[in-house]
């Protein structure tokens, strides 16, 4: 067990090209479930990479336990992996794959054997252990590749997108017990993911990632409810943020019509006469008195619970359409015309020129974004 | 997310159908193909032409090989006045007694030891070689490999004379040394070429599982390259096998003295001055061939390929 520090760390593939990872500084607690999320290609891989050992680390340090690793060989690092296709050892049986590690640091066999069968019980592997990989199902090797990693009980677990390859019942039962399992070993564990839902529901803290670049790192409660920047706002959450240019009207904005009261000050940072104001999907709702934004209701989705109407208001210019969240028992119908207008007390404000926070803390060295990079997001996903 | 799926699983089960060596004679096939024979589809057109020219490869393989046995079992005299195409009505051992009482166990020996220490000299550094060349991200790994495949164009009939002289000044003429050593070297090139092919295809993820697992290269080697290799080395061993086995030309410059005498070259035995003696000579061919197929048949069960089945999801 054993905290984990990123000091300035970056990985330059090419030297002149834009680092894979970009002075990364990250503080990992001893016991912390760490969760790097972010886009393809935005480097969260690379950074886990890092820390295992299997990539360089060009400039800075990487440090666990507060010793210095950055130049340590993966296997002298006291680390274990879960990769993404699990990379079982396919000539021996789970057993021998689970306990590969121990043999090696010469972990006599009767203990071996002993500390695999606690790890095989404690994942349901035991009638599984004298079986090839081969002859496993999807989920049965991803246990296997979880039973290699927690047997060895490593300073740090790193875990890359380990559930990408399982079906999306099997994911969210597993994702459950990963996040009980880490939690009642209490071991420092990285873990990559693409899926927001993942990032949010198993991490203590989220790290989110841009370009090689730390956009924002905190809890997921707060990732949510308070975006340092507008990238961030628009990754996290599903469906996404709703985000739109307005107008500065003296201490409020411009909503269609009406002028939405933006208090303490928070417009005085603004650089422009415009703002980009984002609004959750739950955070708007369906106007009752008139006010409001007008909009033709292009789709429809119904999810039991609740539903979500889509639809572009009228006046208003956005790369995607807008997404409210409607009371699933009386959704309106397509085509139908509504007004909708933003809950007051829940809206994001950031900087058009840099795309920081305006109404809320924002960290220092928070990098700036632009809507365009949000866009870059939804073109991808498409 | 659908993307990711995809992507990963096609890679695997692959691996070991990479390894096709086009060696006559070698069958590499998948045990379930065994059982199921692929006969076409119901209502597709049989392929007659492909079947014909199966059966005529076979007759052509086959007839020498029939000849051999029968006219092992006869005597000289029954070779000439009888049909030879057809079997003797008395069958005798006595070809095979010759060649026995005529030292066949000395030439015998000598042939497995040059055999044995060739290949097990060739496995173990084409696979060091092969780990190097394929897991090498630098540009000293990749010209080593070109250097080495160079080595597959050269053919020994072209370097037999220098051979000869660099294993007469070392003082190794005529002895099973001077066998040895240059069919080591003709050997690694292709053998080389073929593991650095298998090794390639063992998951880049499995490498860096055993990395940070703890393990150092000589173990990734040994508990991850070659237990995962093993279908290459055993192609690998057996057809260098039976290159030098049956070597005719080494031998032939190399040695002189019958104490080092090799099988292909004790076959020379039976041609005497006035004739050769045709049921001895394809008697001792019978003998040296028999270990080799004893050989074959045992390692082809180990020749299975999708030895990779298992390690992803």
């Amino acid at each position: 067990m054993a905290s984990v520090t990123y000091a300035s760390a970056s990985r330059i593939y090419t030297p002149g090209a834009r680092p894979a990872i970009n002075q990364l500084q990250l503080e990992i607690a001893d016991g912390e479930f760490l969760v790097l999320v972010g886009p393809s290609g935005c480097g969260k891989s690379t950074a886990l990479r890092m820390l295992a050992g299997l990539e360089e680390v060009n400039e800075g340090a990487i440090m666990i336990g507060g010793e210095d690793v950055s130049h340590v060989s993966p296997k002298d690092r006291d680390i274990a992996m879960v990769f993404q296709n699990y990379a079982l050892y396919p000539h021996m049986s789970v057993a021998e794959n689970m306990g590969f590690a121990l043999k090696i640091a010469g972990v006599s066999k009767e203990e071996r054997a002993e500390r695999v069968k606690k790890a095989a019980e404690i994942l349901d592997l035991v009638p599984y252990l004298e079986r090839k990989p081969k002859a496993l199902s999807g989920g049965q090797r991803q246990r296997v590749a979880m039973g290699r990693a927690i047997v060895r009980s490593p300073k740090v677990f790193l875990m890359d997108e380990p559930l990408s390859n399982l079906d999306a019942k099997l994911r969210v039962q597993t994702r459950t017990q990963i996040a009980a399992l880490t939690r009642e070993l209490q071991t420092t564990t990285v873990y990559v993911t693409h899926d927001q839902v993942e990032a949010m529901t198993m991490g203590d803290r989220v790290c989110v990632l841009k370009d090689g670049v730390l956009q924002q790192v905190d809890s997921p409660r707060n990732l949510y409810d308070n975006p340092a920047n507008v990238f961030v706002a628009g990754f996290i959450g599903s469906p996404a943020m709703n985000l739109f240019q307005v107008k500065i009207q003296g201490q409020g904005v411009v909503v269609g019509q009406d002028v939405l009261p933006i208090p303490d000050g928070h417009l005085d940072k603004a650089h422009g006469d415009q703002v980009t104001l984002g609004v959750r999907p739950e955070d708007m709702e369906l106007s009752t008195d008139g006010t409001g934004l007008q909009m033709t209701v292009d789709l429809v989705e119904e999810l039991g619970a609740d539903a979500y109407i889509f639809g572009t208001p009228d006046g208003i210019k956005t790369f995607q359409p807008f997404i409210v969240r409607v009371d699933g028992r009386r959704p309106p119908m397509r085509g139908e015309r509504v007004t909708i207008k933003p809950n007051p007390n829940h809206v994001h404000l950031f900087d058009v020129e840099n795309g920081l926070r305006l109404n809320g803390y924002v960290p220092e060295h928070t990098p700036h974004a632009s809507l365009s990079d949000v866009e870059a997001l939804a073109d991808a996903e498409d | 997310m659908m993307t990711h799926t995809a992507s990963t699983q096609s890679a695997t089960p692959d691996a070991g159908k990479a390894l096709t060596p086009e060696v006559p004679g070698f069958e590499h096939r998948d045990v379930k193909q065994n059982k199921v024979r692929r006969t076409g589809a119901p209502g597709e057109k049989p392929n007659l032409l492909g079947g014909l020219g199966g059966w005529l490869w076979l007759a052509v393989i086959i007839l020498p090989i029939y000849y051999i046995l029968i006219t092992s079992f006869r005597t000289s005299e029954d070779l000439r006045s009888s049909n030879q195409l057809l079997p003797t009505t008395n069958p005798t051992l006595a070809p095979f007694i010759k060649v026995i009482q005529n030292d066949f166990f000395h030439y015998f020996t000598n042939s497995l030891i040059v055999t044995l220490s060739t290949v097990a000299v060739v496995l173990a550094v084409s696979v060091m070689a092969a780990y190097y060349i394929a897991r090498s991200t630098t540009l000293g790994g990749r010209r080593l490999f070109q250097v080495i495949l160079l080595g597959i164009a050269i053919p020994v009939q072209a370097t037999i004379i220098p051979v000869y002289y660099l294993i007469q000044q070392l003082g190794l003429y005529d002895t099973l040394w001077a066998l040895i050593l240059p069919q080591i070297a003709f050997a690694i090139p292709l053998s080389v070429l073929i593991i650095v092919n298998f090794v390639r295809d063992i998951p880049m993820e499995l490498f860096e599982s055993m990395k940070v697992d703890g393990a150092g290269e000589w173990k990734i080697l040994t508990a991850l390259v070659l237990p995962m290799a093993k279908p290459a080395l055993m192609t690998v061993g057996i057809y260098q096998a039976l290159q030098v086995w049956n070597g005719f030309l080494f031998p032939l410059v190399l040695t002189q003295s019958s104490d080092v005498r090799v099988l292909p070259l004790s076959l020379w035995e039976y041609s005497g001055q006035f004739g050769i003696d045709v049921p001895a000579t394809l008697a001792a061919v019978v003998l040296s061939a028999l270990p080799l197929l004893v050989v074959y048949m045992l390692a082809r069960r180990h020749i299975v390929a999708g030895l990779t089945a298992g390690f992803g999801k």
